[in-house]
């Protein structure tokens, strides 16, 4: 029997003082997820070395306005989670081309009229493991994947097109 | 009367108590921010609307701004109406060609409203304003939407 006639566990423990053990053991347990390994949910690996990462989302098919709110440079926030991921420190803008249909049935690749690409230089301290690498709330950063970012003055988003370690 | 023991299951009761206070506090803290008051300075794009758009916003006119679900009061300090311009891709000729069609009007709205600022955001009643975001303006004899495409924040000095 766990339970025994006098109410202890066992034979051995109160039962009142079992649940107390146990609550210590579950709020242990939350702190350390919570407050410890912040990034656990989304970290397969244990071992995490914090580095600063650099890395370039590209925007396309922008307006010369929205290239000068990001050269406003600042905080970028995840646009759902309004978490920090980072802060600009770069920002260059080129010619738009996408592909075109000719008359002949060729595409061609053409510059769109007052249309820029911005490539949006953003530094961040975050994590290297072995399965890659983690800005500060948890995202993973992965070459192509989707960045929705928002700053104080722009809502748009990228690509990222390239990552670094810059430590 | 018995003599009351403070037993290590009491101890630990306490601790589990000072714990959750702390996790509570924590948890529940406001975000620390440094919001200011000022004005926010917001260009709307509104393209293909009606000719004569101008006409029915004059300059410092009351007017109400929105995202759609909330509006807040603004004065306009500047409008701009073109016609509507458009770059196209010809296929035959292998260029883009810039069309004006005068039936239609680009407008460009500037208004100010009050705003709450932080480093991260600016914030007139209760949304946020950035470029890129829609944005609705509502007044005498006019209901358009555009795009925000220049936003300035003026700090209020103490």
């Amino acid at each position: 029997m766990i339970l025994d006639k006098k109410g202890k566990v066992f034979g051995k423990i109160n039962i009142i003082d079992f649940c107390v053990i146990l609550a210590v053991v579950i709020a242990v347990v939350g702190i350390f997820g919570r407050f410890i390994m912040p990034i656990g949910t989304q970290e397969k690996e244990s071992v995490k070395n914090e580095v600063k990462l650099s890395y370039v989302i590209q925007v396309d098919a922008v307006r010369i306005f929205s290239v000068n709110a990001f050269k406003k440079a600042g905080p970028v926030m995840d646009r759902e989670s309004g978490m920090k991921i980072g802060d600009i420190t770069h920002v260059e803008e080129l010619p738009y081309k996408s592909n075109y249909m000719t008359k002949d049935g060729n595409v061609v690749q053409m510059e769109m009229p007052e249309n820029y690409s911005a490539l949006i230089t953003v530094e961040s301290t975050g994590y290297e493991t072995e399965s890659g690498y983690f800005v500060s709330d948890g995202t993973e950063l992965v070459l192509g994947n989707t960045v929705s970012m928002v700053t104080k003055y722009v809502n748009l988003g990228g690509v990222i097109k390239s990552i670094e370690k810059i430590n | 009367m018995d003599k009351l023991k403070f037993t290590f299951i009491d101890a630990l009761i306490v601790l589990v108590v000072i714990v959750g206070v702390v996790v509570g506090v924590i948890s529940l803290k406001p975000e620390e921010k440094t919001e200011v008051n000022g004005k926010a300075e917001i260009t709307v794009l509104v393209q293909d609307t009606e000719r004569g758009t101008d006409k029915l916003i004059n300059v410092n006119d009351k007017i109400q701004i929105g995202n759609g679900e909330k509006v807040v009061d603004a004065t306009v300090e500047l409008v701009e109406e073109t016609a509507k311009r458009e770059y196209k891709f010809n296929r035959y000729i292998e260029k883009f060609v810039l069309k004006e069609d005068e039936s239609k009007a680009d407008v460009k709205v500037k208004v100010s409203c009050e705003a709450q600022i932080t480093d991260t955001k600016i914030t007139c009643g209760d949304f946020d304003v950035r470029v890129g975001n829609e944005m609705t303006l509502q007044g005498k004899g006019f209901n358009i939407k555009g795009y925000v495409v220049e936003l300035e924040d003026i700090q209020e000095e103490d």
